[in-house]
């Protein structure tokens, strides 16, 4: 089980400024995620997960209208199955992709040419919702330093760290893990996603492990566009903690 | 007393066949529980529930657990048992069963166009929706090994598949003359009357392949054609103004062909067909030939008669679906329901949830 809260930079072109640079405004980010797996055998390891990144509301005065951020969950139940050889581990599946957005009720016109409008209301977004095959590939035993690819698996953000590379040390009940998350973005298949960089600690006592991460915005992608951020804005900062047991 | 000593033998015997056991090099063996296998150390609790005690893992050549699994830990055992693994998965066969699969379903064909009576032109999209149908056979016959051994673990098939849509309703938008907005009908009667009419689409592929154990993979080709039904067609009058043109309606042609092309089919299932597995198939099994030819479907076997399927379109549209399956003495019914979540298409947004559903209804069997 894992948990995160950072911020969701939103970015628009400014219109304050004469060469329209593109800036951001910041709203809250939270992000929670379980995953479950039973193992009956080397060869046989099946699983569910499901992430849930919620994005609120928010705008910002641009000279001569607002922008806006509206509301967003994005929900991704996902199912896996793979292979644990030891050196080496497996494992594939499918992630559903599920965005929801709080619409505004839609205008129209009338015969008359009055204009009416619709209830506003959360509804999917059939523009950005997907499905795409997640997997996992682990180099190393889990009991040694060891090196993952994930895409969709694992503690993840819908929106930052869709796809991560993770080198993991263990040292007897401590464990260290550098983590990279890459922009994956491919049109009409993969949904953007940012590019953080983050650190991680955990420690298992019995079977139960106990971790912290903290990870920081080194891209942002995903936000509506490439902004420019200073360095070390607060907004950039992302932490998090999470809790695995061996049942 | 003789009685008593035979049952603590047997007990003992038992317990031995119960435990772990770790083979030294020197030839010795050490019975109990591993707790714990590290490159450099191996910590087990002996049998006889003693304190823990631990060997150097560069001591010991093999460990054989209780239930039966064996691992070697020599360099040359973990090197070669690797390699082992990935040989013995590639020699074996699978299941090298024939199938027969029958499918059938519905859902609604959607036909989007934009309406300029919504003020938000990002967000004008509207649709009207009409009856569709998909069924489809597939038969396929594995292990070929009368032709030649070397087709053992061979396999091949063909399957055909239709889905047909009824005509799609015109809907007429109404005028709105402060906003010089005319009256209009959609679908436009001027356009292609391609797009208005029942349409069917036939596919028909031929396939062949490989079953192994833990993967099996087919490649083939499908021939994709669409038929429409043209009811009517409007002619030119032969005294018709060029500048204002005039045309009676006539009789259509009936059935005719639309389009015609080729394209590749394929399935790869990953893991064991009696374990979970995954697999991923183009035009193959129980598909739909306009919205989801393309998917992938993760099977979870539950019991002996019931595996649950999870699975979603890929292509031409983005789609999720469970499928539960019952299957008894080689026959499989399985219910496919599901929710389109992305058309993929630029006209198509803003759909109702329950207007975007889908299902179908397959029987498999398997000699």
């Amino acid at each position: 089980m894992h948990t995160e809260q950072g911020s969701y930079n939103k970015v628009y072109r400014s219109k304050e400024y004469t060469d329209n640079t593109s800036t951001f405004f910041p709203v809250l980010m939270q992000n929670y995620g379980i995953e479950t797996f039973i193992k009956r055998s080397e060869s046989e390891k099946a699983g569910i997960g499901y992430v849930r990144t919620i994005i609120n509301e928010g705008s910002v005065y641009n000279l001569d209208h607002y922008e806006v951020q509206p509301y967003t969950e994005i929900n991704i139940p996902y199912v896996f199955c793979g292979t644990d050889m030891g050196i080496i581990g497996l494992e594939i599946g499918i992630s559903y992709y599920l965005v929801f957005k709080k619409y505004e009720g839609r205008r129209y016109l009338n015969s008359d040419g009055s204009v009416s409008e619709d209830d506003a209301d959360i509804r999917l977004d059939q523009k950005n919702s997907t499905v795409f095959p997640n997997f996992l590939i682990r180099i190393f035993p889990e009991n040694k330093y060891h090196f993952k690819l994930a895409l969709s698996r694992g503690r993840f953000n819908a929106v930052d760290s869709l796809l991560t590379a993770s080198f993991i040390y263990p040292v007897k009940n401590h464990s260290a893990e550098f983590f990279y998350s890459l922009p994956a973005d491919i049109p009409g298949f993969l949904p953007g996603s940012n590019q953080r960089t983050g650190l991680a600690y955990s420690y298992t006592l019995f079977n139960v492990t106990l971790g912290f991460t903290g990870s920081y915005l080194s891209f942002n992608h995903a936000g509506g566009g490439d902004g420019n951020m200073p360095l070390f804005d607060i907004n950039n900062f992302s932490c998090g903690i999470f809790l695995e047991m061996l049942l | 007393m003789k009685r008593i000593i035979i049952t603590f033998a047997a007990l003992s015997f038992a317990n031995l066949a119960m435990a772990d056991t770790i083979y030294l090099k020197d030839g010795i063996e050490k019975h109990g529980t591993v707790l714990k296998l590290t490159p450099s150390v191996i910590e087990y609790r002996p049998e006889g529930d003693k304190p823990v005690e631990s060997i150097p893992t560069k001591e010991a050549v093999r460990i054989k657990y209780e239930d039966g699994r064996s691992i070697g830990l020599s360099s040359k055992d973990r090197e070669s048992g690797l390699m082992n693994k990935f040989k013995s998965a590639a020699d074996t066969q699978g299941l090298l069963q024939n199938h027969l699969l029958i499918w059938g379903g519905a859902h609604n064909h959607i036909y989007g166009y934009r309406d300029s009576r919504y003020l938000d032109q990002n967000d004008n999209f509207d649709y009207i929706k009409t009856d569709s149908q998909q069924m489809g056979i597939e038969l396929n016959i594995a292990g070929l090994s009368d032709i030649d051994p070397a087709f053992s673990s061979t396999r091949m098939g063909f399957n055909i598949a239709g889905y047909r849509h009824d005509k799609i309703k015109p809907r007429t938008l109404y005028s709105v003359p402060l906003h010089n907005i005319p009256e209009e009908t959609v679908p436009a009667p001027e356009k292609d009357a391609f797009d208005n009419n029942i349409k069917w689409w036939y596919d028909f592929g031929f396939f062949i392949g490989i079953d192994k154990k833990v993967f099996a993979f087919d490649l083939g080709l499908t021939l994709r054609t669409i038929l429409i039904t043209e009811e009517k067609r409007k002619k030119l009058r032969p005294d018709s103004d060029p500048d204002a043109p005039q045309y009676d309606e006539v009789d259509g042609r009936g059935l005719m062909f639309d389009d015609a092309n080729a394209a590749l089919n394929a399935l790869l299932r990953l893991g064991m067909e009696d374990r979970t597995h995954i697999t991923f198939t183009a035009f193959r099994a129980s598909y739909d030939p306009v919205y989801g030819a393309v998917q992938g479907k993760v099977s979870f076997p539950i019991a002996t008669f019931f595996t649950l399927n999870t699975g979603a379109y890929f292509w031409q549209t983005k789609a999720a679906f469970l499928e539960p399956e019952i299957s008894l003495y080689g026959i499989a019914l399985a219910y496919k329901a599901g929710l389109i979540l992305n058309y993929r298409d630029k006209e198509i947004k803003n759909l109702s949830i329950k207007d975007c559903a889908f299902h179908s209804v397959s029987l498999a069997y398997q000699w």
